[in-house]
């Protein structure tokens, strides 16, 4: 054991620093312990303490401590100290700044006006929404299984701001042309939506997309969406109030359609006024019992505009022969979709059997196949747990759809396929094999509903032309898909 | 690919576009312009004016695409290899104008003073002739007047059937692109800046359309506070 | 107030938080997408973070509170016994930290009671304290933060320490700290030799009484929030890093410290022994820092609703918080073993567990939140320029303002993150960084290095479910 002591004056570099350089030197092969430091009072009696004999020295000189093995090389181990006080290099490019972790850390980043955009998990959700409206910005809410006490207190925070709540289990927005979630790409018109219903919003967003192509100013400027439970008494409609008043404040919008199911009556009542008090007129397309199916209301909007229905597209006409067996099996991946067509099929054939059923004693147990007319929506709740939405991963729907297949009494199949943001980027690609196989024993009729514009990432026309290769017949609106199913089966049970 | 927000005429026109190459007119850092069949169509980096003959990407800057062929195929635009992807269609129209008062003792705007143009703001054919291709550059400052001006009685609903015919015969008396601006104009189609000073006139949306271009944004200026200055005029004279 | 922007006057943005799918098909687009970075919170907090988002008193609560601290300015109005301005009796003893009895104290604690003990002459040898405080009969232990006081380390306060007292004038609210003695052998790291009980001798005989006349002798009061915001621009984080902040306070105390020589109280050497002192100890501004950070905070204290954390303290066995709108309830865990550089042989073994009310200063927006503003702290755990960078916009995620007064320059002057958020933490499970001194874990032996340190991560889950709570049961009202 040897000590290598020498005194540096004129070296200067902060405690800091040489503690680190210390802790450098220690680590080097030989050497027992080190000590750099400034010859201050109280180092030299750290280094007195330490077994050190320190020669008479200045606080400004700098003292290099060292205690080495007896094999250690002296100028190694000051080699060493040299290395380990030498300035560190810049690291390049700015490393020091990380993503947001918050929405509130990310809209400070963000200037005003910016919309957030949330779809975390249901439990966690609210507190995310909450960044946004303190801050003053509108939030879309994606996330589903948001407790509905705390989609009140969203909701009355985001009135006592001004700001508005899109959600929760909001499908689908489109703000000034930015689709938010599922939503379609449209040519901006002058007519603005509130949406209590995702794949509702984009039915209309898809028809009056399409009869735009003909009339000048017909499409959608604004989809605003509410959430599902928005028009329910416990909510109360807070943020359909907020969306009407947005859409009457812009002077680029004409008319306003509401498109929900069936509000609580006394929330039906204060919407009714409310929309009575607006500039801007309201077309109130409630969707349930007794009322007009999607297709009717954006008919019934295009009359308001002083425009005919055009006739709604159809391909593949040709394809559907007459209907296998007495029973219609509807496969949906859009809820209200599924609605629409289940309503109208009660109507028509009586009683449907389904997961999401009009009635309870209509509810499907574990198996979705049942000998019945039978509607499955792939999107509900307990179908997606665990899995993706069925407008990303369609395995499950697919697997029914070969079940049903292969079940003698199934007469007609009945689908939907949505487009836009947020789905698969080439759908048909996996719903055409699967259509084909169905239909590979016997030609089953096979009539889908797809929702899109000929402005979608996946293209309309390149969908319908691959469904319709398949052996399918494709209609633009899911009434009139419907209707023909149902003209189908009824013609088998006659 | 390169996303891209296009207004509603430059998707349809590219949408009804046969297959082929076109000639590149302009290539910047900021813009890509091609002629589309006798009207120009620009691709506009995220720093360049948002021009309602262009999509607008929000790429930095597109340098690297200078000097690549432009392709159209199958309603899109391909750039070298880059294809340019319509992800959202806008409108590019001028629908709102605020209260403007009534702009008599505004402070000129010391570019477009050799233009002789009317006190009362009341344009007509012959201004038309003396305008049109007036001034160097891409977008000629007469025409960034008159494109102001049409493009403020598209918003104000007062369109003027002789100088928009006049201006449509000389339209071949300037650039493509200046051409092309002035037929948006025409259909009240305005750059951002244009829509929100008109919608809103303030020092700072007043500040932010002069920023525009070297003299665009004061020659749209000029042309608007003409307008609005021309119909004004027609109210004190109806009263 | 947001309104739909007519004609894409301007760009939208889209925040985007969950799906990257949303992002991906925004920027598709053509627009703007800023992506939260977002993780799930803290184990089991999910419910108790949406009671208290939802909690309609907090944004404002929390505006009120981040608005009372930052509102604070700290003026430097005396310096006098604990006895006088605390009412410190015999036998009384303050100490850093949340409650803890004699039992639960850690070496560094213990030997700093014990060389407090013999300070007041309650034993002759500080040894003979251990029976003292094991009978607990003539001794109580209280936290300095119950007594509008903060004490570095141990923080062990006896009635015959000098304080500072800094007061609010606004409020006329008043915080204390006792004299800093410098680094090395001293009472705050638990050390109590001879030599350590001779300095506080000093202290309490010279050092006390000449910087009261100081004090009392300078006509402007030292503003020590204002001294906090140059010494910031100088490269001072306050906590770790004192040294223009001592040299300021110096060149505010000296003229007075002269002009006493008159009065005939003190001789020459008394002066310039002080000064010598002070100037020798880079530390010594830190006792002004603490209780100036203290006096902003208290003024945040009691917002029902608020939840933003008050005081940051440790008694070398747990580490405490409390918060804003629960009082003065403590939220405790074990305080953990610093990470950084150690004197001479001491290693890892030889370190106590955090310990000192210092973290006052990081509560506050400075210290390990200002590490932007000084680099060479950030050595301490062999980091680099850019972790000080990163660490201090780090902390801009868990706290609910910026401080005007106290920018960072290398960061565009934007201010030090401040007015720590509880639900923020258990968020992102981001801790609040503290930049510390280490004890050794033996009483008696003194320091045995710097460098950085959290709070343990389970204390701010139990601040919040008080939060929440609370919430509910105000909902219920």
């Amino acid at each position: 054991m040897k000590d290598h002591v020498e005194l540096r004056s004129g070296a200067y570099a902060d405690s800091v620093t040489l503690l680190q350089v210390s802790r450098a030197v220690q680590a080097t092969p030989g050497v027992v312990a080190a000590q750099v430091a400034m010859a201050t009072g109280l180092n030299l009696e750290v280094l007195e303490g330490m077994g050190f004999d320190i020669p008479a020295s200045s606080p400004n000189d700098m003292v290099v401590a060292l205690r080495l093995d007896d094999a250690a090389d002296v100028a190694t181990a000051l080699a060493a100290v040299d290395t380990a006080l030498a300035p560190t290099r810049p690291s390049a490019g700015d490393t020091t700044i990380a993503p947001p972790r918050t929405t509130a850390s990310a809209l400070r980043r963000t200037g005003s006006g910016a919309v957030a955009l949330v779809s975390v998990p249901g439990a966690s959700a609210t507190v995310e929404a909450m960044d946004a409206l303190e801050a003053g910005h509108d939030v879309m809410i994606f996330s589903d299984n948001v407790p509905v006490a705390e989609e009140v207190a969203l909701k009355q925070y985001a009135a006592s701001r001004g700001a508005l709540v899109m959600g929760p289990d909001c499908g689908t927005a489109v703000i000034d042309g930015v689709g938010l979630g599922f939503a379609n790409t449209v040519r901006p018109g002058r007519i603005g939506l509130v949406a209590a219903s995702g794949t509702g919003c984009q039915q209309l967003l898809a028809l009056l997309h399409h009869a735009g192509a003909t009339y000048e100013g017909v499409g959608v400027r604004h989809a605003l969406g509410v959430g599902g439970r928005d028009l329910s008494a416990a909510v109360g409609g807070t943020s359909t109030r907020e969306a009407l008043r947005r859409l009457d404040a812009d002077a680029d919008v004409d008319l306003v359609v509401v498109v929900s199911k069936p509000p609580a009556p006394e929330v039906a009542e204060a919407l009714a006024a409310d929309a009575e008090a607006l500039g801007t007129p309201v077309e109130l397309g409630l969707l349930g019992r007794g009322q007009r199916d999607l297709t009717a209301v954006a008919e019934a909007v295009l009359a308001r505009l002083g425009h005919e229905a055009p006739e709604w597209p159809v391909a593949g006409a040709d394809n559907t022969g007459e209907a296998t067996g007495p029973l219609l099996r509807g496969l949906f991946v859009g809820g209200t979709l599924c609605d629409e067509s289940m309503l109208m099929a009660t109507e028509a054939l009586g009683p449907i059997r389904s997961n999401i059923p009009l009635s309870d004693e209509l509810a499907l147990g574990d198996d979705l196949l049942v000998d019945d007319h039978t509607m499955v929506d792939f999107g509900d709740d307990a179908l997606t747990q665990g899995r993706a939405h069925p407008m990303i991963d369609p395995t499950l729907r697919n697997e029914q759809l070969a079940r049903a297949a292969a079940d003698p009494s199934t007469g007609v199949i009945l689908l939907d396929l949505v487009l836009g943001h947020g789905a698969e980027p080439d759908p048909a690609a996996l719903l055409a094999p699967a259509i084909q196989a169905a239909r590979k024993d016997r030609a089953i009729p096979v009539v889908v509903s797809l929702v899109g514009t000929d402005l979608d990432p996946q293209g309309l026309t390149a969908q319908r032309d691959a469904l319709v290769a398949a052996g399918a017949e494709v209609h633009l609106s899911n009434a009139s898909a419907t209707r023909r199913a149902l003209q189908l089966v009824e013609g088998a049970q006659r | 690919m390169i996303p891209v927000a296009a207004p509603i005429r430059v998707q349809a026109r590219l949408a009804a576009a046969a297959d082929g190459p076109r000639p590149v007119l302009h290539a910047s850092a900021t813009a890509v312009y091609v002629d589309l069949d006798g009207w120009c169509v620009g691709l506009v980096s995220a720093s360049a004016t948002r021009v309602p003959c262009a999509l607008w990407s929000t790429l930095p800057d597109i340098a690297h695409l200078a000097g690549r062929p432009v392709v159209v195929s199958d309603g899109t635009l391909a750039i070298g290899d880059e294809v340019v992807r319509i992800g959202r269609v806008v409108d590019p129209r001028a629908t709102v104008v605020g209260r403007h008062g009534i702009p008599r003792s505004e402070p000129g705007i010391l570019m477009t003073s050799g233009l002789d143009l009317p006190e009362d703001g009341r344009l007509t054919a012959d201004h038309v002739a003396t305008l049109v291709g007036r001034g160097p550059g891409l977008t000629p400052l007469g025409d960034d007047v008159l494109a102001g001006w049409l493009a403020t009685r598209a918003a104000l609903g007062r369109p003027d059937a002789a100088v928009t015919d006049a201006v449509r015969h000389r339209l071949g008396a300037t650039t493509l692109l200046s051409a092309t601006l002035l037929d948006c104009a025409i259909r009240g189609e305005v750059l951002p800046q244009l829509g929100a000073w008109l919608a809103d006139p303030t020092a700072t949306s007043a500040d932010a359309l002069l920023a525009v271009g070297a003299t665009s944004g004061a020659g749209l200026l000029t042309g608007a506070r003409l307008a609005i200055r021309s119909t004004t005029q027609d109210a004190w004279r109806a009263a | 107030m947001t309104e739909i922007v007519t004609v894409g006057a301007t760009t939208p943005t889209v925040v985007t938080c969950g799906a990257d799918m949303f992002a991906e098909s925004v920027e598709g687009q053509a627009v703007e997408v800023e992506r939260v970075d977002w993780r799930p919170p803290m184990p089991g907090t999910e419910a108790d973070l949406a009671a208290v988002a939802t909690d309609p008193r907090r944004p404002e609560a929390n505006r009120k509170a981040v608005e009372a601290m930052l509102g604070v300015t700290a003026h430097l109005v005396d310096v006098a016994p604990a006895s006088e301005v605390l009412g410190l009796e015999r036998g009384q003893f303050l100490h850093a930290g949340p409650p803890i009895e004699w039992e639960r104290a850690s070496g560094p604690l213990r030997g700093a009671l014990m060389g407090g003990a013999a300070l007041e002459g309650l034993v002759d040898d500080p040894e003979d304290a251990v029976a003292l405080f094991e009978s607990g009969s003539s001794v109580s232990l209280e936290p300095c933060h119950h007594r509008s006081a903060v004490g570095p380390m141990a923080g062990v306060v006896t009635p015959s320490m000098w304080m500072w007292v800094l007061e609010d004038r606004a409020t006329g609210r008043r915080t204390y700290c006792s004299l800093n003695e410098g680094l090395g052998k001293v009472l705050r790291y638990g050390a109590y030799n001879d030599e350590v009980l001779t300095r506080l001798r000093w202290m309490g005989d010279v050092l006390g009484p000449l910087l009261q006349a100081a004090v009392r002798g300078t006509e402007e009061a030292t503003d020590v929030t204002g001294i906090l915001t140059q010494m910031l621009q100088m490269g001072d984080e306050a906590h770790n890093r004192n040294r223009a902040g001592t040299l300021m306070l110096l060149r505010d105390l000296s003229p007075a410290m002269v002009s006493s020589l008159e009065k005939g109280s003190f001789d020459a050497k008394d002066v310039a022994d002080v000064l010598r002192f002070v100037g020798g100890n880079d530390h010594f501004f830190l006792n002004l820092a603490m209780p100036a950070c203290k006096l902003a905070l208290d003024a945040g204290r009691d917002v029902p609703g608020s939840t933003m954390v008050v005081a940051m303290a440790r008694n070398g066995t747990d580490f405490g918080i409390q918060v804003s709108g629960t009082g003065n309830q403590w939220f405790t865990g074990p305080a953990q073993v610093a990470e950084g550089l150690f004197l001479g042989d001491y290693g890892p073994d030889d370190a106590n567990p955090d310990i000192g009310d210092s973290a006052i200063t990081e509560t506050a927006g400075i210290g390990g939140f200002a590490m932007a503003t000084a680099p060479a702290i950030v050595r301490l755990v062999g980091g680099t320029v850019p972790d000080a960078l990163a660490t201090t916009r780090r902390m801009h995620e868990i706290t609910l303002a910026e401080n005007p007064r106290w920018s960072v320059p290398v960061l565009e002057f934007q201010g030090t993150p401040t007015g720590i958020d509880v639900t923020k933490v258990c968020r992102t499970g981001i801790l609040p960084q503290i930049n510390t001194g280490m004890a050794g874990a033996v009483a008696g032996v003194g320091q045995v290095g710097a460098g950085l340190v959290t709070p343990p991560a389970e204390i701010f889950p139990k601040a919040l479910a008080a939060l929440a709570a609370q919430a509910g049961a105000d909902r219920s009202l």
